[in-house]
């Protein structure tokens, strides 16, 4: 249904029509206008066949380079609509600039990867990889086969091949990316820890979705990749140094998001005995590493869940008796602060504390003698 | 079936390599014991519970893992004693140095577990004075502590009867009987109260305890089952 500011525009652009013709640079104002107008005022998405009419006028009148800029406008405006509105005029955009500026040029690989992105904030990784694949070709052009764009490109591609179930074209991603990323920063750079930390985490969320012995080899690959990565990390900035801690953070959270606690739970030791030394036993940070113990161990049925728990309630007590605690979205990066009390997520970490509490009381009375 | 396999492990302290036999594997076929030692076959497997390195002396489930504190543990004098200690078996001391590192990171709950299980050592030598020794032993790393676990309270009370500390077993059951507890933990606890009555410190099972008690039905409320912590995903 149209309103009557948009008739009033219609009206007036078929006057233009009739007065300058149709496809002349009046009625593309006008029509452009209109789908301004609408973008600010009304459903975004409506204004598309204006939009439409006006790009075609344009590229008749002037040609494609002229309407690169109403395209990046009109993408980028602060009342931005939804990409699946945005999205041909996003490709319509990747199409110009390939014809204009030829297949190899920097431009037309931004655009690649700026999409890709895009995609795989969407989860559409099999959208993705193609333009990955296009923008690793022009950068190897460009930059040459060895260079640190090139090892930025596969990086991402062994991301999307993982996540679209290609494994075999994620291991020779792999293997180049590692290969040229040591090439170009050197084999104990801080560049190559972090690309190892980065694709192993990569690894093992790749396992959620496999299942039985394709699991267990991504996760034990992931690992073994992991050990390499925090080895340098280790040698450049130090076993307890804020990097090191880091490092330990990311591979824990991907080993937990994937089901692996006895994976994660050297990791949790090790970064609660650093945390420990570093900031004090009872401080903050400690709050959701023995939380996360305390859940695995009981969910494991471990007897080292009690330990755990109860040490939780220990600092939580100690927060909360704090004189002015305040709310934090996370204590993850306040490691120091005693007076952060809660973090929020899925779920947050007073539910997963009781939870461990209940689980461990379960445990403990199945150990002793019940049968449920 | 109880499998061990002799693998040759690099200390992490002191990193040279020594001969393990290695615990592969085990089972368990009946009830625990009062103080949570398990059934056999995984009872008998005490001796590999603990590694040792012969070179320096330094104590683990598996020598080649330990992180800092666990090296300069091996300086400190609390090691010398535990390490030089003239205990009756090797398997005991190695507990008790284990024992004497836990105290050391100021873990009571691992000291008082690994002193115990050097008393299960003691009692499978039957050497009744030191195993009762053992486990008062074990106990003082509890003491003057707020322990609320009632897991190791239970096995607390198992080791102040079996070393006849009646006082103190008397106390403990006191304080766990006003906390009111529920099915199985009030049972265990009469079952103490009436062996300590008779003056008993012998060694029995959980099942022994339940003997001919029945387990109460409950009723769970539906909403809590339906609460978000019951919720399985992380």
């Amino acid at each position: 249904m149209t309103s009557r500011m948009v008739d009033t525009h219609l009206m007036h652009i078929s006057r233009l029509e009739e007065k300058f013709g149709a496809t002349s640079q009046e009625v593309a104002t006008a029509l452009n206008t209109l789908a301004g107008l609408i973008c600010k005022y009304e459903e975004p998405a409506d204004s598309v066949p204006y939009f439409n009419r006006y790009l075609a006028i344009r590229e008749a009148l002037h040609g494609p380079g002229a309407i690169l800029g109403d395209l990046d406008g009109w993408i980028n405006q602060s009342n931005p609509v939804g990409f699946w509105v945005r999205e041909p005029f996003i490709l319509k955009r990747l199409e110009i600039k390939t014809a204009l500026f030829g297949q190899i040029d920097s431009r037309v690989a931004d655009e690649c990867d700026e999409l890709a992105s895009t995609y795989f904030h969407l989860k559409r990784f099999p959208a993705a990889r193609p333009l990955l694949e296009r923008s690793l070709t022009i950068k190897e052009k460009i930059h040459g086969g060895y260079s640190p764009e090139v090892a930025a490109s596969l990086e991402r591609l062994v991301e999307a091949s993982l996540r679209t179930g290609d494994l075999k074209a994620a291991d020779q991603y792999l293997k180049r990316c590692t290969e040229v990323t040591a090439f170009v920063c050197g084999p104990e750079s801080k560049e190559l820890a972090e690309r190892f930390i980065s694709l192993s985490t990569a690894y093992v969320f790749a396992g959620k979705s496999q299942r039985g012995g394709v699991k267990r080899d991504l996760v034990r690959r992931a690992l073994s990749m992991f050990g390499k990565g925090l080895s340098i990390t280790e040698q450049i900035f130090g076993p307890d140094s804020f990097e090191t801690q880091k490092a330990l953070e990311a591979m824990i959270h991907a080993c937990l998001e994937c089901d692996e606690f006895w994976n994660a739970e050297p990791l949790l030791q090790r970064l609660l005995s650093i945390t420990e030394r570093t900031y004090g036993n009872d401080a903050a940070a400690l709050l959701w590493i023995l939380i996360e113990l305390g859940l695995g161990y009981a969910l494991k049925e471990s007897d080292s869940a009690d330990a755990f728990v109860e040490r939780s309630f220990e600092v939580m007590k100690s927060l909360l008796e704090c004189k002015r605690p305040t709310y934090q979205h996370t204590i993850a990066n306040l490691p120091g602060r005693k007076d952060v009390l809660v973090t929020w997520g899925n779920p947050g970490l007073l539910e997963k504390l009781l939870r461990a509490t209940e689980r461990v009381h379960s445990n403990t009375r199945r150990r002793w003698g019940a049968s449920r | 079936m109880t499998d061990y396999s002799a693998r040759t492990h690099r200390c992490y302290c002191c990193g040279k390599n020594s001969e393990h036999s290695v615990l592969v594997s085990s089972n368990s076929f009946g009830s625990p014991d009062l103080d949570q030692r398990p059934p056999e076959m995984f009872r008998s497997t005490i001796q590999s519970w603990l590694q040792e390195c012969p070179d320096c002396g330094y104590v683990a489930p598996n020598i080649e893992k330990g992180d800092a504190s666990a090296c300069t543990f091996l300086d400190t004098s609390e090691f010398r004693a535990a390490a030089l200690e003239p205990a009756l078996d090797p398997d005991v001391r190695r507990f008790l140095v284990r024992a004497a590192y836990d105290a050391y990171v100021e873990d009571r709950r691992s000291a008082f577990q690994h002193t115990l299980a050097a008393a299960w050592v003691a009692d499978d030598r039957k050497q009744t004075a030191e195993a009762s020794e053992l486990r008062l032993r074990a106990a003082k790393y509890l003491a003057g502590g707020n322990i609320r676990s009632i897991d190791l309270r239970l096995r607390l009370l198992d080791a102040l009867r079996r070393a006849s500390n009646w006082t103190a077993a008397e106390a403990l059951i006191v304080e766990l009987v006003a906390e009111r507890l529920e099915y199985p933990f009030a049972e265990i606890i009469a079952f103490h109260r009436s062996k300590i009555a008779a003056g008993d410190p012998g060694r029995y099972t959980i099942e022994q305890a339940l003997d001919g008690k029945r387990e109460p039905i409950t009723f769970q409320d539906p909403e809590l089952i339906s609460s978000p912590s019951h919720d399985t995903s992380r």
